[in-house]
């Protein structure tokens, strides 16, 4: 705590900021540094650059050029080892799927299991049906069973004669192989073939991937879990949703996050994820049981029992954890109440049941901005909260953001109402076409002759 | 004022909990004592066999489950769900059938099936849940016709358009087999099986999806449909979310697909599961109302309902009541049920948009508006 005292590290630094729109620069080389606990306004002329800011700042523009830093931590995401590990099977299993299907997967499973079986009794060998499948994809002649006698035929169709054994067939295709060139490079060209599918299959996998995570390295979804909430200046409620909901919604990075004072949805997910994999995994296991047993003694019955007992179980804790009893009642009753208390804080209290498109429209606002604080920022963005609000709706909302201040989060706001703007700003930067042309107290802009030029236009003189 | 409606809810709640067990319990004692057979066949002299249709209903409901998490909560538009209904079942087949080397018992299926389906789900996912809308319904629908497409032509594989079969019978311990008949006849069996397995999944379900409305999960799908941006900004990954509703949707298709060549014991043709099945599904959950699970299995019952079971029935009366002229097209009702079913959709969407059994939030809402 001293530490930051002794060296405030600004909240937000937007560092030589440039957003580019094809050819339309809409933010110039922009530089703001918001400091911890601050009341900090973005004004401007329409069409200003400031929503595009916003945009960049949390994630759904992409900045052309320059940093943002939150609290000194450069928002763009590092690549992990996870992620790349990520790519790597993506890549495999893609170029896996383009080589069976390349070489044949009808082919390919008739050369691997469908010669390996030959009926019901006799015990299919697994190791056997890998040993034909690699073969196949080496692009090896084939050994097929042909009335009683195991035929050596190359994957063109080229017959090389037959034996009476399995392990004479295999001689006999060795043999060939060593012997006809044509064969051999049948072979070869094919296993290059196979080779080369699996190669390309894995390369585009793995550039598709890695392009993918590329394009969506800073999505909001990232920059609101580094501290970042926002509202909209086009109001943007789940409509169809309570305004409790709304807010727990802002709620879900935390709710099971395991702080203390905080709900827990944790088990309720966990039993979620639980009950669909117990009931078949159970049922798996019993069925593995029978066949070991062969479907005789105790012990398969225990299984089942057990398998029945734990999906009953799961179901029930499920029931229990939802809306059925009075205990699931209780589970996210935690979650509820500071939803509750957020909403009693913008002055929403006791409309909570309350489906948000029913809402008046300053109610709305104040919906957004219980949703964002929810998410529990360090800074809040406030895309002109004050739009279409009438006097007294704007004095209460000058206090509401007040009292966010004094709730310890920082407050970025975007306003036209000059009134709210020069109320409650610590500090003021002014946007024209993009560029960033004064900054300072409310007192300062107010008087500088840039600020009122680009508002009220050039005065004539004489 | 404001307490008035919360104690009627109250009570409403209570007995719609308890006409809930009630339900239960008929469905429960339904297969040893068909009661609504019995009367049907003492005035038309004909059985319903309504037992056999509650479980093709509960399969098509546990379906029409699957495709509301991805349509209804999660706004996904999917036109596909045949493909991982018939991923679900040749899986099945495959794996328990004698033509294949593997022959699993049937519960080993039951359980591999979803986890092919999701895996098929995952990978169609991945690289198209970026597409929106219309765009996503191409890309489902396209998918579902390549599956269907390649059950067909991949000959080796899936026996082409014959169908695998037959698939054998549940696995249960002797005690179980002799507690739920004694005559020991094996289709009885089978069937009691089927049916407690089918019924059961759908009251599962019921109770998943309803905990998972009020779970954080379910409210960031929710999120989701309502608005991705402002879903994004309050920290729900929308790809991820996207992609866990996706998945999970198909594995469940993929367990109804199982449940369904289980209780066929054949995977049917790959030409069942076309486009028409696909719509159909989704009809059934347009009908019951979007995003709502008791809706949806409204829906699959009112669906399957009038194709299986009332207009059958109708048949039979209207050709014991006109023996005279039986030849005639316009006597069959069989004829006339797609006029009727076209028809009533129709009356559906104009009278009541938001279907018959929207969820709580919407009814409420529709309530709030007439008043």
């Amino acid at each position: 705590m001293n530490a930051v005292e002794v060296q405030p590290t600004p909240v937000l630094e937007v560092d030589h900021v440039t957003v580019k729109f094809g050819g339309l620069t809409a933010v110039n080389d922009v530089e703001l540094r918001v400091e911890k606990g601050e009341i900090f306004a973005v004004i401007g002329p329409n069409g200003a650059g400031k929503t595009t800011l916003f945009n960049a700042i949390a994630g759904v523009s992409d900045v052309t050029s320059g940093t943002i830093r939150l609290g000194g931590k450069n928002l763009s995401r590092e690549t992990t080892r996870a992620d790349r590990l990520r790519w790597l099977i993506t890549g495999l299993c893609s170029g896996v799927l383009l080589m069976v299907f390349g070489a044949g997967a009808d082919t390919l499973w008739t050369a691997s299991i469908k010669q390996n079986y030959t009926s019901r009794g006799v015990s299919f060998a697994t190791a056997e049906a890998w040993r034909d499948g690699a073969a196949y994809l080496a692009g090896k002649p084939l050994v097929q069973l042909r009335f009683g006698r195991y035929a050596v035929v190359t994957q063109s169709g080229r017959n090389l004669g037959a034996a009476d054994s399995k392990s004479g067939a295999r001689a006999l295709r060795e043999e060939a192989l060593a012997t006809m060139p044509a064969v051999a490079s049948e072979a070869s060209s094919l296993a290059r073939m196979n080779l080369l599918l699996l190669v390309i299959g894995t390369a585009l996998g793995i550039a598709g991937s890695a392009a993918i995570a590329r394009q969506t390295r800073k999505t909001p979804a990232w920059i609101a879990a580094q501290g970042i909430a926002r509202t909209f200046q086009n109001i943007r409620l789940f409509q169809e949703m309570s305004v409790l909901d709304n807010v727990l919604v802002g709620m879900t990075r935390h709710i099971g996050s395991g702080d203390a004072g905080r709900a827990s949805d944790r088990p309720l997910d966990r039993s979620l994820a639980l009950a669909p994999l117990a009931v078949p995994a159970g049922l798996f296991a019993s069925g593995v049981a029978v066949r070991f047993s062969s479907g005789s003694g105790i012990f398969p019955s225990l299984v089942l029992a057990l398998s029945l007992g734990i999906a009953a179980f799961s179901l029930v804790r499920i029931a229990s954890l939802g809306a059925f009893t009075p205990k699931g009642r209780k589970a996210d009753r935690a979650a509820r109440i500071r939803g509750r208390e957020l909403l009693e804080f913008v002055g929403l209290k006791g409309k909570g049941d309350i489906t948000s498109k029913n809402l008046p429209y300053g109610d709305q606002r104040r919906l957004e901005i219980a949703r964002a604080l929810a998410t529990e920022p360090q800074l809040l963005l406030l895309d002109e909260p004050a739009a279409g609000m009438n006097p007294g709706e704007t004095v209460s909302l000058m206090q509401l953001i007040r009292s966010i201040r004094e709730r310890g989060v920082t407050v970025l706001l975007i306003e036209h109402h000059m009134r709210v703007v020069m109320g409650i700003s610590d500090r003021i930067a002014v946007l024209q076409y993009g560029k960033k042309i004064a900054e300072g107290s409310p007192e300062d802009v107010r008087q500088n002759p840039l600020v009122i030029e680009a508002y009220l236009g050039k005065e004539e003189l004489g | 004022m404001e307490n008035a409606p919360a104690i009627r809810n109250e009570g409403g709640r209570g007995s719609r909990v308890r006409l809930a067990w009630v339900a239960l319990a008929l469905l429960v004692i339904y297969p040893f004592f068909p009661f609504l057979d019995l009367a049907v066949e003492l005035v038309t002299g004909e059985s319903l066999r309504l037992d056999r249709q509650i479980v093709s209903i509960a399969i098509f409901a546990v379906l029409a489950l699957a495709l509301n998490l991805q349509v209804g909560y999660a706004g996904l538009l999917q036109l596909g769900i045949a493909a991982f209904f018939a991923i679900g079942a040749y899986t099945t087949g495959i794996l328990t059938v004698a033509k294949y080397p593997f022959q699993l018992e049937l519960w080993g299926a039951l359980a591999a099936a979803p986890f092919v389906a999701g895996f098929a789900g995952l990978a169609l996912g991945a690289p198209t849940l970026r597409l929106r809308g219309d765009y996503l319904a191409i890309v489902t629908l396209g998918f579902a016709e390549v599956v269907r497409v390649l059950l067909i032509n991949l000959e080796g594989i899936t026996d082409g358009p014959r169908g695998l079969n037959p698939i054998p019978e549940p696995w249960l311990p002797a005690w179980l087999r002799s507690a739920v008949d004694v005559s020991a006849d094996a289709q009885r069996v089978r069937f009691l099986a089927v049916y407690f397995l089918a019924v059961g999944s759908v009251v599962a379900l019921y109770i998943t999806f309803r905990t998972l409305e009020r779970s954080k999960l379910g409210r960031s799908f929710v999120a989701l449909r309502e608005d991705e941006l402002a879903s994004a900004c309050m920290g729900v990954n929308p790809t991820r979310t996207k992609l866990i509703a996706f998945a999970a949707g198909a594995a469940i298709a993929g367990y109804a697909g199982a449940l369904y060549a289980c209780n066929l014991t054949t995977t049917a043709e790959p030409n069942t599961y076309d486009f028409n099945y696909s719509v159909m599904v989704l009809c059934c959950i347009i009908i019951g109302g979007l995003g709502s699970v008791r809706g949806a299995i409204l829906g699959a019952a009112v669906l399957l309902g009038f194709d299986n079971v009332l207009s059958p029935l109708v048949t039979k009366l209207l050709q014991r009541a006109t023996t005279s002229d039986s030849s005639n097209v316009l006597y069959s009702f069989s004829n006339w049920r797609w006029l009727i079913f076209g028809t009533a959709l129709v009356l559906i969407m104009r009278f009541r948009p938001k279907g018959l059994w929207p969820s709580e939030r919407v009814a409420a809402d529709l309530r709030e508006d007439e008043s």
